[in-house]
């Protein structure tokens, strides 16, 4: 008889440690999905920071060319006018697709912006140029830090059995950023003078 | 655009200072950079390193450069205070690639002037040795007159400086609190800092002698330098806070609190110092710089 209630305590006490474990481990997985979470958001913060800063660096950059490149107003105003455009923007959705069109312009700018051969003389131009192609980098640094914090976050709540956890709290994954249309494609420059 | 792989590029093996995997210079041009980054890292603690490859495998000089630089760790951990200078030799690319603590002093338009000036213009005429020496020199100027590195890490550093704000503040309750009860204790306790002029005591401190050029350093040169980088007022090599045991005398007092110290052990051998021949001290960087070809 006392053996029989000394199993039972036994297999209660590893029911309850083995609970205890279960619950233990359901918590630290979530917590980790929120740490990752986390890290996701402030990289995404990051890219906004670079895409303020391209922001505030572009006013300069067309005002300085404008004088020297008469011919190129199409160009220019498309810079701005997508600027504004980004400025505007409200959701973050939004921002993304203004911020991919206005690298495609901004790209084609500086192409174009190689053959004026007294514009490049110009050293204000030229830092000027060396400012918004380091800002484009670091703004393609920061996409890619992002993409590796959003990628590590979804295989986490995808893997199992972190996902039943995931599906618990509801978390689904998180958008990765993808080339823009038309950005594997050069910038074609047709000079008519 | 999917980027190839981290692993299936070769980068060349990290040391400081010049990384010539594409064997362009000579011995001697080496041992001149090498020379010349281990002054500025003596003097400010930045870090330059100097690689050239033969090509980039494929990849954009700016991803090169950047893999590079953090996997190599260029500048000082937490203050992030590198510069790499990569030039790929098949692909006639160059790239400055500045770190997060020096992206005010060497903004991206300096390094793209440096790379124009110093590098392509002789790197047209094969004067490659050249070209990297003048460079690293005038980055090195351009550290030394801006001596306030900013330091834009995003590090979660800043969680630190509030913690030590909070110790500091009760560092300084509880020395208020050891004067208060000091006449309780006897002697023969164990010392505080207020204690009599008999005890010894050990502090840290700068030494009073300058351990390079042996000169007498006196605390009132010491107090008119900027409160972070001492340097030897006769030599001008930075010195370092080191454990000072003596006899407590009231005119050279030193109140220390209990934590001050733990940064600096000494004159200890290490990579705080300029050698060529290590390894980077763990800095990263977030794609500042200026690229160009020739």
């Amino acid at each position: 008889m006392s053996e029989f209630l000394t199993a039972i305590a036994v297999i209660l006490l590893i029911v309850a440690v083995a609970g205890i474990g279960a619950v233990a481990w359901f918590f630290g997985t979530g917590n980790s999905f929120v740490a990752k979470g986390l890290a996701v958001d402030t990289q995404w913060a990051q890219v906004e920071n670079q895409y303020q800063r391209r922001y505030d660096l572009i006013p300069n950059l067309v005002n300085t060319v404008k004088g020297y490149m008469k011919y190129e107003g199409d160009t220019l105003s498309k810079v701005t006018a997508l600027r504004s455009q980004w400025g505007a923007a409200q959701t973050p959705d939004d921002k993304i697709k203004y911020s991919g069109q206005l690298e495609a312009a901004i790209s084609k700018l500086l192409v174009v912006m190689e053959n004026y051969p007294d514009l490049k003389a110009n050293t204000q131009v030229t830092a000027l140029m060396d400012e918004l192609a380091g800002t484009e980098n670091r703004i393609a640094v920061e996409r890619m830090r992002y993409n590796q914090a959003a990628q590590d976050y979804n295989t986490a709540i995808k893997m199992f059995p972190g996902s039943i956890v995931a599906g618990m709290y509801g978390l689904s994954p998180k958008a990765l950023f993808s080339a823009t249309e038309g950005a594997n494609v050069a910038p074609q420059v047709n000079f008519t003078v | 655009m999917v980027a190839p792989s981290v692993m299936a590029v070769s980068y060349p093996s990290c040391q400081k200072y010049v990384m010539d995997s594409a064997g362009v210079l000579t011995s001697a041009e080496i041992a001149k950079i090498n020379d010349k980054a281990a002054a500025v890292e003596t003097a400010s603690g930045a870090e330059i390193g100097v690689a050239t490859v033969k090509t980039l495998e494929g990849l954009s000089v700016e991803e090169y450069a950047l893999n590079v630089f953090n996997s190599c760790g260029i500048g000082k951990h937490g203050k992030d205070n590198g510069v790499l200078i990569l030039t790929a030799m098949d692909e006639h690319k160059w790239r400055i690639e500045v770190g997060y603590g020096l992206e005010g002093t060497i903004n991206d338009a300096k390094a793209g002037m440096i790379g124009r000036d110093d590098i392509t213009a002789n790197f047209k005429q094969e004067k490659y040795g050249e070209g990297l020496y003048s460079a690293v020199d005038r980055i090195g100027n351009l550290i030394a007159n801006n001596e306030t590195n900013q330091t834009m890490t995003v590090n979660p550093d800043n969680t630190v400086s509030y913690i030590s704000i909070a110790v500091s503040v009760t560092g300084v309750f509880l020395g208020l609190l050891t004067l208060i009860g000091s006449p309780f204790h006897s002697s023969s306790d164990s010392p505080s800092f207020f204690g009599d002029d008999d005890e010894t005591y050990e502090e840290w401190a700068y030494p009073r002698i300058c351990p390079f050029c042996k000169h007498k350093i006196l605390k009132k040169e010491l107090d008119k330098q900027p409160k972070q980088n001492k340097v030897c007022p006769n030599c001008g090599k930075p010195l370092q806070k080191i454990m000072r045991r003596g006899k407590h005398s009231r005119t050279d007092y030193v109140f220390v609190p209990w934590y001050a110290g733990s940064s600096s052990g000494g004159y200890s051998s290490g990579d705080s110092g300029g050698s060529s021949g290590g390894s980077f001290g763990g800095g990263s960087s977030g794609g500042g710089g200026a690229s160009g070809g020739w």
